[in-house]
Formats: structure tokens, sequence, C-alpha cells
């Protein structure tokens, strides 16, 4: 217990369990609505082009997170756009944002003259460097995601499952589907700096999975993969101190872990129960 | 004399360049049961669409007398995802999402309403399941529901007696045979034989709409409506199959 005492004395690793709660928070909530909606290659396609905002950012000299906030909401409006249309095949034109993002990062941190920056904390996060304006900013979003699916939850819920229908009774499914992509390449970006770009998109599917083997119902799917996530990622960053290996992946391998573990429980009680139902 | 429900006049649209309704004209009026058959690809659903305002109008018009959200509509089975978390009443109560918008809650009276209908269907029992439990029959009677429980003027739907047991089928043209005394239905099927005993009126639509109104329809008629079904008549072993005409 001292240990974790201790722990907490450090601001680095208040910081890091504030931005573990939020960005599980964040993930748990609209990595449900994604998986639901079969929208993770979508979330990739978004979370890559956004590198190549933080590359263009550097080399302007700006923040890099004002770089992958344009990149990821002009991809995500356009993959919305594009899929509203039909008429070019979607998972083609993500798969194209998707390389072109990375490239044009590359490109730009490599002109960069005289600078180079920790591009694996942008690949794989740096959850114990959140400074406190990262964190303000993180708060902000998470209570507006909560806000957003408590306001219209029924509404996100009955669009998600069918559209047409939705449309056919002229509910406003555009302006809905529109705030959600936005809040989508927000969260995205944001937990670029906790999971990072490689590694963000177990964050948004590997709790939401775990949580589904146990529960089809959409909202205890959302408790649960914030409770899955936030464990997870504690014990990902305990494990990252201890074995000294970087952050992020010590999380996601953490999460993936978990998935496993509860599948292969699931696959012994789904036994169990065949066994029970025969006698 | 009322105004029609849905007027739709030279009416051209379709997907991309390729063109799937050519110069159609038809008037839905109230209490009309018109069931709507077609050769696969020939534009059954793309008119569907069409009234229901999911895909643009190229040209022509289709005018409503229909308050909006007050066509309830059954869509095809397939491209519902069956592994999507939502429960059986969830489902029903989505039927209301037009008119509830996006700031009004969902009454006591919304969820006795869709209970009801629920009892109806005889499926209140499967309440709280999640719809990837359920059979072909149990799905389409919540479909149905949910087309249902806003009390439309209109019901469309499309291909209702895919995937669904003889029973069901059988209810399910009881229970539009109940409503229709009150609202008019358009159904698309791809069987003529197993709707022509119960609708009024008869759409043959191949890119082109021939409006038949009658409920008996020849081969001949079919022929020269250029709509190259196959007809079954069920009953009796064997099926007597008419091979498909063209001119």
């Amino acid at each position: 217990m001292e240990f974790f005492s201790g722990l907490f004395e450090y601001t680095f690793i208040n910081h890091a369990f504030l931005a573990s709660l939020f960005s599980s928070i964040i993930c748990g909530i609209l990595g449900t609505y994604i998986v639901s909606k079969r929208m993770v290659f979508i979330s990739g396609g978004i979370t890559h082009a956004s590198f190549g905002g933080i590359g263009m950012a550097f080399y302007l000299g700006l923040h890099p997170f004002a770089g992958a906030v344009v990149f990821a909401l002009s991809s995500a409006l356009g993959i919305e756009w594009i899929s509203k249309k039909g008429n070019i095949r979607n998972d083609s034109s993500i798969g194209i944002l998707w390389s072109l993002g990375m490239a044009i990062g590359i490109i730009f941190v490599y002109i960069t003259p005289g600078f180079t920056p920790n591009l694996m904390s942008y690949l794989f996060g740096s959850i114990l460097t959140v400074s406190n304006s990262e964190l303000w900013v993180m708060g902000l979003l998470t209570l507006i995601v909560i806000g957003f699916f408590w306001a219209f939850y029924r509404p996100i819920l009955y669009f998600a499952f069918d559209e047409n229908f939705a449309k056919s009774q002229k509910a406003p499914v555009n302006l809905i589907n529109y705030s959600l992509i936005i809040l989508i390449a927000l969260g995205i970006v944001i937990n670029i700096k906790v999971a990072g770009i490689i590694l963000v998109m177990s964050m948004l599917t590997l709790p939401q999975n775990t949580a589904n083997l146990f529960s089809n119902n959409f909202k205890h799917i959302i408790f649960y993969s914030i409770a899955i996530s936030f464990v997870g990622t504690m014990a990902g960053l305990a494990g990252s101190f201890w074995l000294g290996i970087p952050s992020g992946a010590s999380i996601i391998f953490t999460l993936a872990l978990i998935f496993f573990v509860s599948k292969i429980v699931k696959i012994f009680i789904d036994k169990n129960n065949r066994t029970a139902s025969l006698l | 004399m009322n105004k029609p429900l849905i007027d739709i006049k030279n009416l051209n649209t379709g997907y991309g360049s390729q063109k799937a309704l050519d110069n159609v004209n038809i008037t839905v009026e109230s209490n009309d049961f018109i069931g709507v058959i077609g050769p696969n690809g020939g534009g059954k659903t793309t008119l569907i669409k069409a009234i229901l305002g999911l895909i643009p109008v190229w040209s022509g018009e289709i005018v409503s007398n229909l308050e909006a959200a007050k066509i309830g509509y059954l869509p095809q089975f397939n491209p519902i995802d069956k592994e999507f978390p939502i429960t059986v009443k969830e489902v029903i109560l989505s039927g209301l999402a037009g008119k509830k918008g996006l700031f009004n809650r969902y009454s006591i009276l919304d969820k006795k309403r869709a209970n009801e209908l629920m009892e109806q269907a005889g499926i209140a029992k499967l309440k709280h399941k999640n719809i990837g439990h359920l059979s072909g029959g149990q799905m389409q009677r919540s479909l149905l529901c949910r087309a249902l429980i806003n009390q439309p003027e209109l019901l469309i739907l499309d291909e209702p007696s895919t995937f669904v047991d003889n029973q069901f089928e059988m209810e399910l043209f009881e229970w539009l045979k109940e409503l229709n005394k009150e609202i008019a239905i358009i159904m698309v099927s791809h069987d003529l034989g197993t709707i022509s005993s119960h609708v009024k009126t008869i759409a043959c639509v191949n890119q082109h709409l021939h409006y038949h109104k009658s409920n008996k329809i020849t081969p001949e008629q079919l022929a020269h409506y250029d709509c190259p079904i196959q007809i079954i008549t069920h009953g009796t072993v064997p099926h007597q199959v008419l091979a498909t005409h063209k001119h």
C-alpha cells in the first residue's frame, strides 16, 4: 500500500491516473458506438490520417495536436460524406486516407530542419508526460461525450441500429451522425497522447469486445468497457514500471490479455451451460 | 373526394448513373392494399425508397399528403445487423424516432403501446432479448411492431415473408387485413402467388410501372406489362410454374 500512496506524490503519476480515467470513459463510450456500428476501420483511417497533421504542425512550428485535430476532423467529415454519397468504395477511400496521412506526416517530419521530435511517443503514446493543459482538454471532452450520450442515448442507439429506417421516419440522422464522427475524431486525437496512433484502435475495440462477451446491452457494454479499460490501463501502467517497457504498448497488451482470458472463461461458461441444459 | 395519400407523377430515379425507375405514375389512396411485384432488380425496393425519401428523385415528383413519420416501414430483412446490441423492446420503441426527434422523452404511454403491440404479435416474452437471439419470424414480428408503433396512415412492407414460418405468414396476412380497414398498405413481394389473394390491386414494376387495378392477373397480362416474374401457385403438388414471358 505504501508503494501506491508513495506513487501519488509524484505529479506525473497523478496525471497518468486522471488521463487513464478520462481516456477510459471517452474510449469506453465512443468505442461501444464504433464497435456496434462496425466503424472500426473508419476509426483506423481517422487515426492514421491525423499523423499527417502532426507532421505538418511540426514543420509549421504549431502544437502537434492542433494539426492532428484539423486532419482528424477533415478526414472524419470526408469519410462520413463519402459514405453518405455511397458512390466510391468506402473501404478503399479509407485505405487511401490511411496511407496518405502517414506519408504526409513522415515527409513533413523529415523536411523539418534541425529538429527530430520523439516520433515514438506519437506512435505508441506517452501517458506519463500528459501536461496540465492536456488534462483539462481531456476532462472537458469527457464531459462533452458523457453529456452527449446521456442526452441523446436513444437517438444514437436507434439511428446506429437502422439508419434507413430512422431516415424514413424523418429523424435527424445526419445531425447525430456528423456530431458523433466529430466527437470520434476529437476522442482519437486526445487518445493519441495516451495510447499512440498505432494503439489507439485497441482502446476503442478491445474493452468493448471483452464487454460484448458478457452482455448484449448497449448501455451495459459502455459501463463494462469503461471499467475494463480503466483497470487494464492501470495494470498496464504498473506493468510498464516493473518491467521497464513502454507504457502504451504495455497498456494495450494488458487489454488484449484481459480479452483473451475473458474469451476462454466465456467458452467454459458456455460449455458448462450447455452440459447443464443437457442434464 | 379525399386527397390521395401519395401521388407519384412522372418519377425518374436510380443509383449513380443507373436508371432504376422510368416515368412512374401511381396514386396511393387511403384503404388501398397494393401488391408490388416484379423481377429482381426491377426497381421494387427503389420505388419504396423513393416514397420514403431515402433516395433522391431525378425528375418528376412525389406529392405526399401524409405528415412526416406517418409512414410505417418494414425494410428488407437481410441488411439488418443481427449482432447489433439492441433489445426487442428498444427496436420497437425506435419506431418513434421520427416523432420524438432529439429532445422528447419516451413516455410511459409509449412503453405501454410497445407492450400492447408485443402482446398482439406474440413476442411479449422476448421483450428484453437481444435481437441476435431471435428466429426469422420473431425478428419480422419485432420489425412489424416497430413499423406500427407510431400509428402510421400508410404501411410499407418490403418482402415481409422472407425467412419466416408459414404460421407467421398466415398471422401476418390476417393482421394486415385488420389494419387495412384503417390504413393503406403497400407490400413488395417477388412471389405473386402468396400475395394475390390478400392485396386489392397489383403494381408491376420493371423499370416501368403498370398499375393493375385488380388482384387477379393473368400471365398474358404480365407479359403485356413486360413484367417477367415466375408465378407459383401454392397448393397441390406438383407446383405449377409458368415460364417467364417476354414480348
